[in-house]
């Protein structure tokens, strides 16, 4: 053994091990260390280590050159064949590459969708230890909890680190100077919305932005929209007319993938103190546990506290991790966040991979029919010493190069794409997005996946190739794969015919939930709440605003655009569990008319009968359902609280004063004018402009500086719907976009297939065969796939639709009539494709085609 | 049969010369010896891996040796296309040489 002082430097011998592995290294090692230790007696170690470190560095250029010259060589030769290969056909190429871009330019954009989905609620430092307190009851989510739970938790439960109520507040008139407008994104909050959620501060201290009842905050756009360009810090505001506010800080706008939404906060700290406290239960609470604790074995300890305050409770607790808020919420009450839904990240998921497969498939199917002209080059190239390991490499590297020269154009496309897919689906996505390192991991993904399994087949049928085989019979090669090129067809056209019949099935359920009868009328109605203490005086509001011919009636209520508040129900003969959650609106007495409502049974409230004001109800056919009262009228009823008892006077019909994704639940109407809060108004549609100016003229009479904040009803009904037009549109377009792709495929293999067939063409014509003949017989084949996956997609289509329609309370059926005309439209689509290259085929001189080749 | 190469035949003569110590090292350094030329040590591989792959050279191993760390040298010696190139070669180069006229430093110069 010698010691370690005399062996040469190791990374030196690294580098040459490396320099040297394509030959017998262990020689040239051997050699190396040898020289080393004689020079190492002469000269000494230092001497004899910088000479092994100059001869290593050295030897680099002769040995390394060698080697790089044979596979630059090599490489040269891939490159030139795959660019005569791209330029010989031009058509192909073109086809290949742009259906493959376009593919690619859909795939991005939905994937850029779901990540944005996904990404929400992410940005804040801690939200893996955010949670929302649930509360559920009688089977349903409630997101709203006693106003005592927030500091309760913080108090009492070890692994609770902090807490934050909040809830979101009507609209407030903001007032600074001459400038007043309404702002509808305002949040209530606890000081600790901003130590627990990241919210970036411009002006200002996080700490103590909300600690005084006075304090609001406002985000970037708001304070330059009030104060302009000057310093917003410590400025006053008036809100509503009669509230003094110091703004105590400006942050930066919140985030797009927020599910919180507000331009200003306010302080909890303006709230009475009997709202905080456990009676009252519509807060939002937010909740930070410590680190690494199970939101699971917190659950059941917030259950027993809330029954040690509230004693009697049978509602249960839960937490909602914060990072599900945006996604998983969608059968929650009393949910104030901007809602996602996870099934549309899972079916535009499922699109996006749909379009990149059959952009996938266009690729193979060509690339597999031209495997033909191919083989005679891989035979030659195996006869000359290529090994089916460079075969593969070869076929891999050719549509890699395809791939990314589609991916470099995708992205060209991607710029002025994202606008207008910006605009189709609401998102604000942007390029910026971009600039993560893992968008372009994923771009660098998809192409290497897109070109990795659209080169497989070829790479792998082409290089096993039996060149002696080839070289005698090149064609024979390529018609072999001829099964698995039906099979890729069929299952591209599949997937057409299920994105057809999904963009169908969502389309017939919107036009279903514009068109079915909601129970009400909702033309020409426009509401706006009543401010300022207008409500006070809405008998001689009503009564001036009557006095214009454009105006046809007024009236007053929350429904059915929204759903006023909630109670529980007393009635004669109740059980513990006929317990039912019911909401309830305080009406004028003509609001069954001016909505066009009807009775099932009994009366409305009318103006002849004087305690109508204090004790009758009237109340829905599903609240008559949920308290097995089949003749309703007449029994004594009451809804707790500071109401008395008294009796319902009449069941009204059912309507949809929710969205139709969910069912008609109870509902109660009272009639007590201190509860009116909003005026809705009926306008002649002939005399708009007149209607508008008479109810602002009205409106600055009985409350001046609280201008009618109005809107159209038919319009916020649509808003509703607004998340499925959104989907209908998305998928009316990339189903165009996967239909496109798809026949570009098929354009290109039907043309061809009919170059391989010129010959039997040929002497079929001059045997007789007629034009018309000719083209039937080309396009027969085709004809057969595309039927055959029509064949194949219902099912699936079928199961999909169902499953799709089932989020909907109120549903269409699965429209059946449009399963054959998806199939009609792709067999049409397909024949035109298919039948342009026939036709062309069947139509040339015979001569042409038997002198072809 | 292809000629051999300037580079070519100084090799197959210094592995001819040092006979049974033939290895890269005396190798590089007889030639750097009569060629005054220096070669780094990695240029000596690459034309001696292709005269063997040419079928001129041949190698065979020796035992370990513990100079070399544990690693045996890889020595070279002719094969019998490799003496024969060389014979050529040098059959070529008498015979060009053959009655040539005495070269002096002053053969150009004008009379």
């Amino acid at each position: 053994m010698i010691a370690p002082d005399h062996s040469p430097p190791v990374p030196a011998r690294k580098l040459l091990n490396l320099i040297t592995r394509h030959r017998d290294s262990t020689h040239v090692i051997g050699d190396f260390e040898e020289t080393f230790r004689a020079v190492l007696e002469e000269n000494g170690r230092r001497r004899a280590r910088l000479w092994y470190w100059r001869h290593v560095l050295g030897s680099i250029p002769p040995l390394v050159y060698n080697d790089l010259l044979w596979n630059l060589a090599l490489f040269r030769n891939y490159m030139t064949v795959t660019l005569r290969i791209i330029l010989r056909q031009k058509m192909f190429s073109m086809i290949n590459i742009s259906g493959l871009a376009l593919g690619l330019v859909c795939c991005l954009l939905l994937l850029l969708w779901v990540r944005d989905e996904l990404s929400f609620d992410r940005f804040h430092t801690h939200a893996d230890s955010l949670y929302r307190v649930v509360n559920r009851a009688d089977d349903t989510d409630y997101l709203i909890v006693p106003g005592g739970l927030g500091p309760a938790l913080k108090a009492e439960i070890p692994e609770v680190l902090d807490t934050m109520r909040s809830a979101p507040l009507q609209q407030r008139l903001l007032q600074h100077g001459e400038l007043r407008f309404y702002e509808d994104d305002v949040l209530l909050a606890d000081p600790s919305l901003f130590d627990m959620f990241d919210f970036v501060f411009l002006q200002g201290n996080p700490g103590e932005a909300l600690s005084s009842p006075d304090n609001v905050v406002l985000t970037e756009s708001l304070a330059r929209k009030i104060f302009g360009e000057k310093e917003a810090l410590g400025k006053t505001l008036v809100l509503n007319s009669n509230q003094e506010c110091r703004v105590s800080g400006v942050i930066r706008d919140i985030p797009h993938n927020s599910h919180f939404r507000f331009s200003m906060v306010l302080s909890f700290e303006i709230l009475p103190e009997p709202l905080k406290k456990w009676d009252n239960s519509q807060w939002n609470t937010y909740v930070r546990l410590r680190d690494n604790v199970e939101a699971e074995s917190v659950d059941a300890k917030i259950t027993a506290l809330v029954r040690r305050h509230i004693p009697g409770s049978e509602s249960l607790y839960y937490l909602q991790p914060l990072k599900r808020a945006r996604l998983y919420s969608s059968s929650f009450e009393y949910d104030s966040a901007l809602r996602g839904d996870i099934r549309y990240v899972y079916i535009l998921s499922a699109l996006a991979a749909f379009i990149l497969l059959i952009a996938c498939i266009n690729f193979m199917n060509l690339s597999t029919a031209r495997s033909g002209n191919r083989a005679r080059e891989v035979g030659l190239r195996k006869v000359v010493g290529a090994r089916r390991g460079d075969l593969i490499r070869q076929f891999f590297g050719e549509s890699l190069v395809l791939s990314f020269i589609a991916l470099l154009l995708a992205l060209v496309f991607l710029v002025p794409a994202l606008p207008l897919f910006n605009s189709l689906s609401g998102k604000h996505l942007s390029l910026a997005m971009a600039a993560d390192a893992d968008i372009w991991l994923l771009l660098a993904g998809v192409g290497l996946a897109a070109g990795l399994v659209s080169g497989s087949y070829p790479a792998l049928l082409l290089s096993a190739f039996h060149p002696a085989v080839v070289l005698k019979d090149g064609a024979g090669a390529g018609r072999r794969n001829g099964l698995f090129r039906r099979a890729l067809v069929v299952l591209q056209f599949s997937c057409t015919v299920f994105l057809l019949i999904g963009t169908f099935t969502i389309f017939s359920q919107l036009r279903f939930m514009r068109r079915t009868d909601l129970g009400f009328e909702r033309e020409h109605i426009l509401y706006a709440r009543m401010r300022g203490g207008l409500n006070e005086k809405y008998e001689a509001v009503k009564a001036e605003l009557m006095k214009s011919p454009g105006i046809l009636d007024v009236t007053t209520s929350y429904v059915p655009l929204t759903i006023g508040s909630g109670c529980y129900g007393i009635w004669d003969g109740k059980r513990p569990e006929d317990e039912v959650h019911m909401y309830v609106a305080s009406v004028d007495d003509n609001f069954i008319d001016f909505f066009g409502m009807e009775m099932a049974a009994g009366r409305f409230f009318s103006p002849d009968f004087p305690s109508d004001r204090t004790e009758a109800f009237v109340v829905n056919e599903a609240a008559a359902r949920a308290m097995k009262m089949p003749d309703a009228v007449g029994k004594r009823f009451g809804i707790g609280g500071a109401g008395s008892m008294g009796r319902i006077v009449g069941v009204i019909k059912d309507f949809h004063y929710r969205p139709l994704h969910e069912t008609i639940e109870p509902f109660i109407f009272i009639r007590r004018p201190d509860e009116f809060w909003q005026m809705a108004v009926k306008i002649s549609p002939d005399r708009i402009p007149e209607a508008l100016g008479h109810l602002e003229s009205t409106w600055e009479r009985f409350a001046p500086g609280f201008p009618p904040d109005y809107r159209f009803m038919d319009e916020t009904l649509e808003g509703r719907y607004r998340t499925e037009s959104r989907m209908g549109m998305l998928f009316r377009y990339f189903t165009s976009l996967a239909v496109l792709i798809a026949c570009l495929g098929l354009f290109g293999l039907a043309s061809f297939m009919a170059e391989q067939r010129t010959k039997e063409v040929g002497i079929r014509k001059i045997l007789g065969a007629s034009v018309s003949g000719l083209a039937a017989l080309l396009t027969r084949e085709f004809a057969r796939w595309v039927l055959l996956a029509n064949l194949v997609a219902w099912p699936f289509a079928y199961w999909a639709a169902r499953s799709w329609l089932q989020g909907f309370a109120y549903r269409t059926r699965v429209p059946l009539r449009v399963f054959p005309l998806a199939g009609i439209l792709t067999l049409a689509v397909a024949l035109l494709t298919v039948g342009y290259q026939a036709i062309r085929a069947a139509r040339g001189r015979p001569i042409d085609a038997l002198r072809y080749e | 049969m292809p000629k051999l190469s300037r580079q070519e035949e100084h090799i197959l003569l210094a592995v001819w010369k040092l006979q049974d110590e033939a290895y890269a090292i005396p190798i590089r350094r007889y030639l750097q010896k009569v060629t005054r030329e220096k070669i780094s040590i990695g240029g000596i591989y690459v034309p001696l891996d292709r005269l063997v792959r040419k079928g001129y050279l041949e190698t065979y191993q020796s035992e370990p040796l513990p100079e070399r760390g544990g690693m045996s040298r890889r020595y070279f010696r002719l094969t019998t296309s490799g003496s024969k190139a060389l014979e050529d070669a040098r059959r070529i180069h008498e015979e060009l040489w053959k009655g040539l006229p005495k070269m002096s430093v002053n053969n150009r110069s004008t009379p």
